[in-house]
């Protein structure tokens, strides 16, 4: 008699999983403003496709990896996960879907960029699907604070210090930095890329060439990299990157190195690219007359491998039509940055935004270290630079040998 | 009621557990073993094998720990616990006694500030951390708040100096245990018999030398319970850490929980997490098997 009740309940909390394990689940981080209103978009052609769309929301890219792997672990995986790794990163511990007949049948390879063409695949078979595109390697800039002392957009290092050295003296912070490790990361690799260019980069941090790693040009490299510590401020620890892009907005400070989401921060404050604030390529990545270096990463949803035939088709047709031309630059538009098709129409962008499109359309292409690198060789190298910024003591010859220790992370 | 509940206490399927009371305590040391010493040993396990993103059952020996120790920003953690929990032990002792004696002198109002004293233990150290955060924040806090005063050249950029950092860790840490070490301290103080006292001050003591000869040497089971939470408190300082100083500037203030933390589930290390777990594992059991040792050898002395 008092065991009815108990397996009642049992089967009615298996009822939700079984119909949870028919939908596809997607599993994200996108909860708050722009990035949660590209997921009502993402809804919206999920449902148009006919897809059985269901969420799991997690607050936070760190809980959310945590409970994908937890999940994978129990049994229970969901279908798609949103991606801040690279993508051969889980198709060596899980089984991936196999989106090649939608990604041939759209001509992936040809609307998209080969760098993230490559970056889709696993083993011959493309997993992913790319929601927009961000720009990284950007030098914003309050042009009225540059104005007034009589100063342009540095394009070159050598002339970054020079301005860097008149704002200061003039008492203007010539810099504004958030506290997080990836922006000082983000900052070396702006001057590994401005003063050695794509090649040089490509050789040095992605291979990991000891030669080059350990060579004198990577020195000079460290050494400029610390000297931009000289133009930031203590109040850095802790603060985010739009606190730093709100210092420019309110004229505190005037130059600030981060990826194209300060976009957004300068829109909503009222402000006109061109007009009251500047977006250049980083010192040294072009972008005069010629097209621009453009160093980026991308958001994408990774498949996983589908529980059975129905499912499969399901991916298939939410991988289509997410990568139709109107559906992936209204993501783009909603979500900041720029759209992945070369053939996308940039209605409704800033100049910002146009100009990042027409480098990346026609410039020389380099995919993020994060997206290049396995985890543990990324952590360790964006530790030796977080460290070697924040401290006095170690030298740059130290922090070389530290780097070089450091690219031959394995696993 | 009363009559029912006593009604069903002598039914015989009570009685089973009055007769063997260890099977009511069965569930709960079920569910230890498996949950405490179970993922122990699994933890010991995931250390000695290739896991990376997840578990994997690729044995490699100690390739983990030798990694782990070849490692500087384990080293720099393992460095920065040992001044930290120096530091993290010997202040709070101290001032907790100082304030312990001070409010054991059966002063008006005690019980208010003592609450006052308990008062920061009752937050969570996320707590204590974001509010210290804001308050030794170089632009905002305690420094603005001086230079608004007038000292318009104050700086207090600890937050921000390699050297410093640490040490804010310590202010915020001993802020919130000292109340606790207090408490400790004056129940001991409370416990010493009035007819010693009473004794000692017929003998002629008093004062200082009451205390230091009489009342202090009674005082060792207290700093006893003192050190063994503050101890292994220190080693597993996490949130603390997270919320205050991130581990930052750099990994100036870097302790191996928060190591261990970020290696495990941000960079997809879990075999050297593991091995860094194992390695925090060992120290408190450093601690606590000598006295569990030197407790078990009284117990049979007894």
């Amino acid at each position: 008699m008092k065991k009815k009740p108990l397996c009642l309940l049992l089967l009615a909390g298996l009822l939700p999983t079984l119909a949870a394990a028919q939908a596809l689940d997607f599993l994200h981080w996108w909860t708050a403003g722009s990035e949660a209103q590209t997921l009502a978009e993402l809804r919206r052609s999920a449902l148009a496709a006919g897809v059985h769309w269901r969420e799991s929301p997690v607050a936070g890219a760190g809980n959310a990896n945590t409970l994908l792997k937890t999940r994978f672990l129990s049994g229970n995986p969901p279908a798609l996960a949103q991606l801040d790794k690279a993508v051969s990163v889980w198709g060596e511990v899980v089984p991936l879907a196999d989106l090649n007949p939608v990604a041939e049948a759209q001509h992936w390879g040809q609307v998209l960029p080969p760098e993230i063409a490559e970056e889709l695949k696993f083993r011959g078979k493309v997993a992913a699907v790319p929601i927009n595109v961000h720009r990284l390697n950007s030098l914003w800039s309050n042009r009225a604070l540059l104005q007034r002392h009589g100063l342009a957009v540095p394009r070159s290092w050598p002339e970054f210090f020079a301005v860097a050295d008149r704002l200061q003296a003039a008492g203007v912070l010539p810099l504004a930095i958030g506290g997080s490790p990836g922006q000082k990361l983000s900052v070396f690799a702006n001057v590994v890329l401005g003063q050695g260019g794509a090649d040089f980069f490509q050789r040095a941090l992605v291979q990991r060439d000891a030669s080059l790693l350990a060579g004198p040009q990577m020195l000079a490299m460290l050494r400029d990299f610390k000297r931009v510590k000289r133009y930031t401020d203590a109040g850095q620890v802790g603060r985010d990157w739009s606190v730093a892009t709100a210092l420019l907005i309110q004229g505190r400070a005037a130059m600030q190195f981060t990826g194209d989401w300060a976009n957004g921060e300068f829109q909503k404050a009222g402000l006109v690219a061109g007009r009251d604030f500047d977006c250049s390529p980083a010192p040294g990545h072009g972008g005069e007359g010629a097209a621009g270096l453009h160093y980026f990463e991308f958001d994408r949803i990774l498949f996983f491998q589908p529980l059975n035939a129905r499912q499969a088709d399901e991916q298939r047709r939410l991988a289509a039509a997410l990568m139709q031309r109107e559906a992936s630059t209204r993501f783009a538009r909603i979500k900041g940055g720029i759209p992945v098709r070369r053939d996308a129409e940039l209605d409704g962008f800033n100049a910002c935004a146009r100009q990042s499109f027409a480098d990346f359309r026609s410039g020389r292409r380099v995919l993020a270290l994060s997206a290049q690198l396995p985890e543990a060789s990324y952590g360790a190298i964006r530790d030796v630079v977080s460290a070697f910024w924040a401290s006095d003591k170690m030298t740059a010859e130290q922090a070389q040998a530290r780097l070089l220790k450091a690219a031959r992370v394995k696993d | 009621m009363t009559t029912t509940t006593s009604a069903a206490l002598a039914s015989p399927r009570w009685q089973r557990y009055r007769e063997r009371p260890e099977l009511l305590l069965l569930p709960s040391l079920a569910l230890g073993l498996i949950f405490f010493y179970g993922f122990m040993l699994w933890t010991g396990w995931l250390s000695l094998t290739r896991s990376s993103l997840l578990p994997s059952d690729e044995f490699v020996g100690l390739l983990q720990y030798q990694r782990l120790f070849a490692d500087e920003r384990w080293l720099q953690a393992l460095a920065n616990l040992a001044r930290f929990a120096g530091l993290f032990i010997a202040i709070p002792l101290a001032l907790g006694l100082g304030l312990a004696i001070l409010l054991d002198q059966k002063i008006r109002g005690e019980g208010g500030l003592r609450l006052i004293y308990l008062h920061p233990m009752a937050l969570s150290l996320i707590v204590t951390g974001t509010v210290w955060r804001w308050l030794l924040d170089p632009e905002l806090g305690l420094a603005q708040g001086l230079r608004q005063l007038g000292f318009a050249g104050f700086r207090l950029d600890w937050l921000a100096d390699e050297e410093m950092a640490l040490y804010t860790l310590v202010i915020a840490a001993v802020w919130q245990i000292t109340g606790f070490v207090m408490a400790v301290f004056l129940a001991g103080l409370r416990a010493v018999d009035d007819a010693v006292l009473q004794a000692a001050r017929l003998d002629g003591a008093s004062g200082f030398t009451l205390y230091r000869r009489i009342v202090l040497p009674t005082l060792g089971p207290s700093l006893f319970s003192a050190l063994l939470v503050l101890l292994p408190a220190a080693i597993k300082s996490f949130d603390l850490v997270v919320a205050l100083t991130d581990g930052g500037p750099g990994q100036a203030s870097e302790l191996p929980a928060l190591y261990m933390f970020q290696m495990a589930f941000e960079r997809s290390r879990l075999g050297l997490g593991a091995a860094s777990a194992m390695v925090m594992l060992m120290m408190v059991l450093s601690i606590a098997l000598p006295y569990a040792y030197a407790r078990a050898r009284r117990g049979a002395a007894a």
